[in-house]
């Protein structure tokens, strides 16, 4: 698994932009930082009106020049390009073999980390297999931020379904990154008929994939959690505050009532008149009736304090709840060559040869160490003796 | 938190029958589909701005600062990476810099990077990026300099590359990075210097000054406009809108800052959480004797004599004058030198004379001085750790045998140890402590904040040194009181220049960096700072006569000191409430 997001630098994007409008046809002719870009008739966008427009390419915020679009990370006309550029082909294939990728070869970390040399490394494919790419988008909405995007791409070899991360990291790296190989240069054979794979194949190692990329953002989606529950928390405490403001406000206010009403029974005992004690009594009952309306708000709100203001609580630990959705939204289905690679491998003046399964991409299996058995890693790296290979445990 | 307190969450798998459907139909174009998984890489992605570089940086070699760490995230992504770093003295805005262009390098926008220093500093700033950064330049007075079209990344002083040998090479090229310490140097619009950056081409561009302003409104017009040519408008406009012209004092000052926001960065001491420790000075003289005051007057007498009918001996009879007050091993050596290289040597008696004054000297009297210092310090201090600088290396390998033979522990640090061997030598010094007596090759970026003793057992006649050595351990990061012991031999030429110059202009007490302010001014009236001392030296005809020269050179370093801090508040004036993160208007 690797997260497959990309930062957006000026100069990433100007890559993309260059290559994914040439790719469309269109001619581009530079002139410093603005581009007179030419769409042949018969390509239909929707970013950009017209088929001849002009591009400003800067990172400044600003442009004077308002007929010309800004190709600017964050820009309108960037994010209007790169959304339906992310729709167009979704799904595409592509052949590694040993050819394809010039013989470059993915080290174990147990080698890397060691102090031996790879003198000479030789893959031998057996055979071929095929295994699926996919780039979940996980989307995750709170109330109290932005949306937070993560990228993940697994590939998942469609027979043993297994993940092969080493696969992944060199597409990702190679194949799909600004100005990354263009693959025709290596191959643009199409999949063999007996490389292709179901729908019903597919749709698992979609599943799979997407437990996967979950499974991988879940520190950050347990970061956004906490991050979530401590607006919903704070919220929570201010609503306790403003009510316990209104139980202070009501008290008050009660009070200050009942001794109006006290007054009020006064001026009852003491009015002078029928028509001045009549009046006395109905702004009584106003007041009465007024205590009683204060009164009950404050009951409720006590004993909604008295339970802990649990369904507000409830309340706003379920707004500020947390959804987050994985969406595959491309992928790659990639025929690669396993077999065995040999290392010779030299360190202080000896040298000994090690061969291990290897697919494309990287070492497959675990090995372990021919003295000792113990398992080789990025902390446990091999090494040379006299005799033969042993590693960091044993030597 | 507990788990009753945290928000629920839901994970939905969406499904893909999208997906699925779009790829029964047929997969689309490989390039095509290449370009699909980038944008939505991108769409992923956040715009960039944080300093990737940061956690590359080595922590041993150099602790960032919160404000230094601000500053270059500015520059870079708030700028568009053209700012003046106008920090006040002492906070670090190399460290700024160095940041930035490693950031730069790491994210491959640095193909080739011209930095531009007063010439005295160029070695100091190759040797800090290089120990704090990991950033290998090239500097001009390096041999393997081979032009300004030779190499990516250049530090050169800014004469040089103004010369007519250099001009035209540094102009020919399109510079990816262009630094210029000391800004204030460009401050003219008039002269050669402000011509060539105005000339040169370059994508990014930090100037660094503690004083943007030296004498008036205008320099910071002159230098803001190379950087940001239309932020104030024209001259006139500028001059128009923000001086009152009846009584030249600021108007607009709110504006004015708000326009300076968008390029100019300050920090101020009062801002940042920094606090130098004390520097206690201990400045001892000794009276020589007999021989050593006979060897004295000789090798001055002889120096008067032969410059006054030989100038082109200057630098070696410079040097001579030197190293008698430093030590007669350090004299010995080039005497001999003299002697053996130059067969048709004029003064070849007066030369041998002085040899015979070195052989009658038994006893040093500073190197025995010396041991009473390193033993208050073994007594008082963690491990007894003290650093004896000397500009010599005969008197470097005299001090160490003296102290070797006495029984301390000692370690060597000269320009000729490698980097690597530079650095084991620091390390054994902080693990084993004792006694490190180095050479002034020190200078390039060490900390060694461990320790808080320092011996000045010679002085160099350039006071930038003098601060440079006690930068080593005076310095961000130094918990306690720095202690600065200067030697010097009574009645001479050492004794002027510490009392009657470095005294009177409070050298050793200036906050780090202050200095070059003043020394910016002297060099700007085309004075060197050493020449005037050997000059006077030189000539004087008596000792009054020697006296009132050097007087009137320390009343003409005092002028510039005054002016130096009268502009400083000037500076303070404009800046005051410089609000660092001014956006709200």
């Amino acid at each position: 698994m690797t997260d497959a997001t990309h930062a957006v630098t000026q100069s990433a994007l100007e890559t993309f932009a260059k290559a994914y409008l040439t790719g469309l046809g269109a001619s581009v002719r530079e002139n410093k930082n603005q581009w007179s870009v030419r769409l042949p008739n018969h390509v239909d966008v929707d970013f950009v009106e017209g088929s001849e427009f002009e591009v400003t390419v800067s990172d400044q915020v600003a442009t004077e020049d308002d007929s010309a679009h800004l190709l600017a990370p964050e820009s309108e006309f960037t994010q209007h390009m790169l959304d339906e550029a992310a729709e167009m082909t979704p799904t595409g294939q592509i052949a590694l073999t040993k050819e394809a990728t010039d013989s470059n070869y993915a080290y174990p970390s147990w080698i890397t980390e060691s102090s031996a040399e790879v003198a000479e490394a030789t893959f031998s494919p057996y055979y071929d297999r095929t295994a699926v790419t996919v780039f979940v988008r996980i989307g995750v909405e709170t109330v109290s931020e932005y949306q937070t995007q993560f990228l993940e791409a697994v590939t998942i070899d469609i027979q043993s379904r297994d993940q092969l991360p080493g696969l992944t990291n060199l597409l990702v790296s190679d194949y799909f990154t600004p100005g990354g190989d263009q693959i025709s240069q290596h191959t643009g054979e199409s999949l063999k008929g007996e490389a292709a794979i179901s729908s019903e194949e597919l749709i698992e190692a979609i599943s799979d994939s997407q437990k996967a990329a979950k499974s991988e953002v879940i520190e950050e989606l347990q970061d956004i959690r906490q991050s979530a529950s401590r607006a919903a928390t704070s919220e929570f405490e201010e609503y306790q505050q403003l009510q316990e403001q209104r139980i202070n406000d009501l008290q008050n206010g009660i009070s200050s009532l009942t001794d109006r009403l006290q007054r009020l029974a006064t001026e009852v005992d003491e009015a002078g008149s029928q028509h001045q004690r009549v009046e006395a009594l109905e702004r009584r009952k106003e007041v009465k009736t007024e205590i009683e309306a204060l009164e009950s708000e404050l009951d409720e709100i006590v004993q909604e304090k008295e339970q802990g203001y649990s369904t507000k609580q409830r309340e706003i630990l379920g707004r500020h709840a947390i959804n987050a959705n994985t969406k595959p939204v491309a992928l790659t289905l990639v025929s690669y060559e396993r077999g065995e690679i040999e290392f010779n491998l030299s360190e202080a003046g000896k040298q000994q040869t090690i061969r291990v399964p290897y697919a494309i991409g990287g070492v497959t299996d675990e090995t372990t160490c021919e003295s000792c058995g113990e398992r080789l890693s990025e902390k446990n790296p091999i090494h040379l003796t006299e005799d033969g290979i042993g590693c960091k445990t044993c030597c | 938190m507990d788990e009753q307190d945290l928000v629920d969450i839901g994970v939905t798998h969406e499904d893909a029958d999208g997906i699925i459907e779009t790829y029964s139909s047929g997969t689309g174009e490989f390039s095509f589909h290449q370009q699909t998984v980038i944008a939505n890489r991108l769409l992923a992605g956040q715009p960039d701005t944080e300093l990737r570089s940061l956690s590359r940086v080595d922590e041993e070699e150099v602790k960032l600062l919160e404000h230094q760490v601000d500053a270059a995230h500015r520059a870079l992504f708030e700028m568009d990476g053209k700012a003046l770093l106008a920090d006040e003295v002492g906070l670090g805005k190399t460290i700024e810099v160095g940041m930035i262009l490693k950031e730069m390098h790491y994210r491959e926008t640095s193909g080739s990077m011209l930095i531009l220093t007063p010439a005295q500093l160029a070695k100091q700033w190759q040797g800090e990026l290089r120990e704090k950064f990991g950033l290998e330049f090239v500097c001009n007075y390096d041999d393997e300099f081979q032009g300004f079209e030779a190499h990516d990344r250049i530090i050169a002083s800014i004469d040089t590359a103004k010369s007519d040998r250099h001009r035209a090479t540094v102009l020919a090229r399109e510079w990816d990075v262009l630094v210029m310490d000391e800004a204030h140097y460009v401050k003219n619009e008039d002269t050669d210097r402000y011509s060539l950056i105005d000339k040169l081409r370059y994508n990014y561009a930090f100037f660094l000054t503690a004083t943007p302003i030296q004498n008036e409104l205008t320099d910071l017009y002159n230098i803001v406009s190379l950087l940001r040519p239309g932020l104030f408008g024209s001259r006139d406009t500028f001059h128009h809108y923000f001086v009152d012209n009846g009584q030249e004092t600021l108007v607009n000052r709110d504006e004015l800052q708000r326009r300076l926001s968008q390029v100019m960065i300050r920090n101020r001491r009062a801002d940042t959480d920094i606090d130098f420790t004390d520097r206690i000075i201990d400045t001892r003289s000794f009276e020589p004797n007999e021989a050593e005051k006979e060897l004295y007057d000789e090798v001055t007498d002889y120096v008067r004599s032969a410059y006054s009918m030989d100038r082109g001996q200057k630098l070696v009879l410079m040097l001579l004058q030197k190293e008698v007050v430093s030590s007669p091993a350090a004299l010995e050596q080039t005497i001999l030198k003299q002697l053996n290289e130059q067969n048709e040597l004029t003064h070849r008696s007066e030369l041998e004379t002085i040899l015979d004054k070195i052989e009658a000297v038994d006893t040093v009297t500073k190197q025995e001085r010396l041991f009473d210092i390193v033993e208050e310090a073994r007594e008082h201090v963690d491990m007894g750790r003290v650093i004896v600088f000397t500009q010599f290396r005969p008197t470097q390998q005299q001090v160490l045998e003296g102290l070797d033979d006495r029984g301390y522990t000692t370690h060597a640090f000269h320009g000729g140890h490698s980097s690597q061997e530079k650095e084991e030598i620091v390390d054994r010094f902080r693990e084993e402590g004792g006694v490190l007596v180095s050479t002034d090759s020190m200078n390039e970026g060490r900390n060694l904040q461990f320790t808080n003793i320092m011996v000045n057992y010679d002085l160099p006649w350039n006071p930038m040194k003098v601060e440079q050595r006690i930068g080593r351990i005076h310095r961000i990061g130094q918990k306690r009181k720095v202690y600065v012991f200067n030697m010097g031999l009574e009645d001479t030429i050492e004794e002027y220049v510490l009392e009657r110059l470095y005294h009177k202009i409070d050298l050793f007490q200036q906050t780090v960096g202050e200095l070059s302010t003043i020394l910016t001014r002297l060099e700007d009236s085309g004075q060197s700072f050493e020449d005037e001392i050997f000059e006077r030296l030189a000539s004087a005809d008596s000792e009054v006569d020697l006296e009132n020269d050097f007087d009137s050179m320390a009343l003409d370093l005092e002028e510039k000191k005054d002016l130096s801090q009268r502009v400083e508040k000037f500076n303070s004036g404009v800046f005051e409430s410089f609000d660092l993160g001014a956006t709200d208007d």
